[in-house]
């Protein structure tokens, strides 16, 4: 086909088309996808969010216990041989002290009626330079 | 001859209006606070119109070039290799959508696919050069953010290619 006709032809076309839907779903699918495929690795640091707002940055490669307050309510948490878990908490379902200790990245414990969450994070973050 | 006068100013301007363009948008805040790198894609709305206008020869020289004076009046040149891998691949996938399924796909699509393409490949080489898995998380979101910035400049492009006089084009 002639360019001339090509871009004539482009000129006539729709803002939208039929597949440009397959195309989205495509790039969702394969997007999503491979968060299933990323190899869970062990993480180097834990941040800590209460209410939403990050009040602690736990380094994973050192042991300790530290108190998260919410209101009257509290939560400990126990880094031990690179992994965290909640020790203890003021809530009364204690779900997140069930849930046990975690150390991949990704990996959260998530406490509700405190308002607290655990995460997992590993090496630098996307801190770098990007462009 | 008057043919080839007319790419060249074409590829320059479309070269000098696609670098505007990208040294304009890094003054905006990033549209994830967690990754600096996802962009409206302002820029790339140029290298389409100069793939629709004049050619994927044209189109390429107008994207490697923006990449590369970017970094330049960027002031930013380790920057310039996230920005080359992600030009150049989203480019690959602009080109070959745009050549062989420009029937089915509307640029809106093309655009689409191309802004999920640059977005993503920027997040892999974040993750070789930070050598870490972690950073990969971030796929679903950029890729998700991506392609909606893919949307807006591929209506850009729609738009600009529908009611754009036919003077710019090196075909007429």
């Amino acid at each position: 086909m002639d360019k001339r006709d090509k871009l004539a032809a482009v000129r006539r076309k729709k803002l939208f088309s039929l597949w440009d839907l397959v195309v989205a779903l495509m790039v969702l699918a394969v997007g999503l996808g491979v968060f299933f495929f990323i190899p869970r690795v062990r993480g180097s640091y834990a941040l800590v969010y209460s209410d939403g707002a990050q009040v602690l940055k736990l380094d994973l490669t050192r042991e300790g216990e530290y108190t998260v307050r919410y209101g009257d309510g509290y939560n400990t948490l126990r880094v031990t041989g690179g992994g965290v878990e909640v020790a203890g908490s003021s809530c009364p379902d204690k779900v997140c002290v069930h849930f046990g200790r975690i150390d991949k990245t990704g990996q959260e414990i998530v406490c509700l009626p405190n308002r607290l969450v655990v995460k997992i994070y590993a090496g630098a973050g996307l801190d770098g330079v990007t462009g | 001859m008057r043919g080839k006068a007319k790419r060249i100013v074409n590829t320059a301007a479309f070269t000098a209006l696609a670098l505007v363009m990208h040294v304009l948008e890094g003054f905006l805040p990033p549209l994830l606070p967690f990754a600096p790198g996802v962009r409206l894609g302002l820029a790339n709305i140029f290298t389409f119109l100069a793939l629709i206008f004049c050619g994927g020869a044209d189109a390429l020289a107008v994207q490697v070039l923006r990449c590369l004076l970017g970094a330049v009046f960027g002031g930013n040149v380790s920057a310039l290799m996230y920005s080359m891998t992600a030009g150049l691949l989203s480019y690959a996938v602009m080109w070959a959508l745009y050549t062989f399924c420009w029937k089915r796909l509307s640029l809106v699509g093309i655009s689409l696919a191309c802004s999920a393409v640059h977005n993503a490949a920027q997040v892999c080489v974040a993750a070789l050069v930070l050598s870490s898995y972690g950073v990969l998380y971030y796929l679903p979101y950029v890729v998700l953010v991506g392609s909606a910035a893919g949307l807006f400049t591929g209506a850009v492009t729609y738009f600009v290619v529908k009611y754009a006089g036919s003077k710019i084009s090196c075909y007429t």
